[in-house]
């Protein structure tokens, strides 16, 4: 079944309902309408007081703009989503080395069974990766040899990996919380 | 050349010590030893296993001293590391048995400087959180740490690198090479790297830069006979390929 959060929209702009309220409307559970709600209210599209939900300005705007609200991960609301993410084991592997390039992390990464078409993909993302979080600080590059780009770790802000959402443009770090704009 | 972690019988064998330390009836013997010379892939292969299950790495300095080692190590779980040691100590202990981080510990020979100072602090972060050290070290260390019985009975498990098979040096030029090296080529590179993984790597980069710049499908001895593709270390010169010195090795 599609996701509602659109349709739970639709019903707040008539006015602030309770989740019992909106439950009924869909047809669905009330902890299915309660999850749908958390999530709408973690975009900021919806906010809750005392189980009275209200649209917020945003989500009236999301609303009259016709804009698509689906379900999934919101950008660069979660700082390291998976730890066993391509990005989550080069900065364990960066971690570890505290020099490499990119041919150094990929091994750590990568199983044997990696297709050539996924591991061109993730040298890409990681390439892409590594100079976010140049320009973050966390890294510095290292003088070329005539070899590939090789970086060196000067800020190791702990173990969670920071996140580079390259649609906002931020690196947000999970250790510490800050967010870089690069 | 492909970027991609192989699984040899040294990793095969590591793995399976894990498992045995895991699984272990004591449950204070939680460290294990891993040992071998250089080149051999330790550790490559313990720093993979790392990656993949978020353990703390860390490569003993000469100069550690316990608080040397506390500070470290509070710097990898992201440990306020100031305070006395004994308060480091304490918030780490929390940490780590709450969230069961396995350590790790290369060039393990480090840590059993004056009496093994070190190692009996690393023994105690693994005596009281039951989690699993990892100790890496060279050929020696297995007897240096010996002489220490209250650590060498805390190790479960003793895994030793080895040098690689004929079938993991075919198992890697499979899995890395883009191109295609024939099964006397891949003897040849066994026998000239004497099963040294950094040296097969290299051999492996030799070849499929021929078989590239030849537009070759397949790559065998002799489309590299007379070329270098290891070098050896002590005599300091390149070795050549023959395609009688490696005939003459696999009939010996």
């Amino acid at each position: 079944m599609a996701w509602r959060g659109l349709d739970i929209l639709r019903l707040l702009a008539g006015g602030p309902k309770l989740t019992r309220e909106l439950a009924e409307a869909l047809g669905v559970g009330v902890e299915g309408a309660r999850d749908i709600c958390k999530r709408l209210a973690a975009r900021g599209l919806m906010q809750s007081v005392e189980g009275v939900h209200g649209i917020t300005e945003a989500g009236t705007q999301a609303l009259a703009g016709g804009a698509e609200v689906v379900s999934g991960p919101g950008k660069g609301g979660c700082a390291e989503r998976y730890k066993g993410s391509l990005r989550a084991k080069a900065w364990r592997g960066f971690r570890i080395r505290r020099k490499a390039g990119v041919d150094e992390l990929l091994p750590l990464a990568l199983g044997p069974e990696t297709k050539p078409e996924a591991e061109a993909k993730a040298r890409q993302n990681l390439d892409c990766y590594l100079r976010a979080l140049t320009k973050a600080g966390f890294l510095s590059e290292l003088p070329r040899r005539g070899g590939p780009a090789r970086w060196v770790l000067v800020r190791d802000s702990g173990p969670c990996a920071p996140a580079w959402n390259k649609a906002q443009r931020t690196v947000t770090d999970a250790n510490t919380g800050e967010v870089h704009h690069v | 050349m492909r970027k991609l972690f192989v699984r040899t019988t040294n990793y095969e064998r590591f793995t399976a010590g894990v498992a045995a330390v895991e699984n272990r009836g004591a449950a204070e013997a939680g460290m294990m030893l891993v040992h071998g010379q250089p080149g051999f892939g330790k550790s490559e292969v313990v720093a993979s296993w790392a990656v993949d299950t978020g353990a703390v790495f860390l490569r003993a300095n000469i100069d550690w001293t316990p608080r040397y080692f506390l500070v470290e190590l509070a710097k990898a779980l992201a440990v306020d590391p100031r305070g006395s040691s004994e308060q480091l100590f304490n918030r780490m202990l929390a940490v780590i048995a709450t969230q069961q981080i396995p350590l790790v510990i290369d060039e393990a020979e480090a840590t059993l400087k004056n009496h093994a100072v070190v190692l009996e602090k690393i023994r105690d972060f693994s005596d009281r959180t039951e989690t699993m050290v990892i100790l890496v070290g060279m050929e020696a260390i297995q007897r240096n740490i010996a002489r220490h019985p209250q650590i060498s009975s805390r190790i479960a498990q003793v895994v030793e690198f080895t040098p690689a098979s004929l079938e993991d040096v075919a198992l890697t030029c499979q899995q890395l090479a883009e191109v295609r090296i024939a099964p006397d080529l891949v003897a040849e590179i066994h026998r000239q790297s004497n099963g040294r993984m950094r040296e097969v790597m290299n051999a492996i980069a030799t070849v499929e830069r021929v078989g590239k710049m030849n537009g070759l499908a397949q790559v065998d001895v002799a489309a590299v006979e007379g070329m270098s593709i290891t070098h050896d270390w002590q005599a300091r010169r390149p070795r050549t390929v023959s395609a009688s010195g490696g005939k003459a090795k696999r009939g010996a």
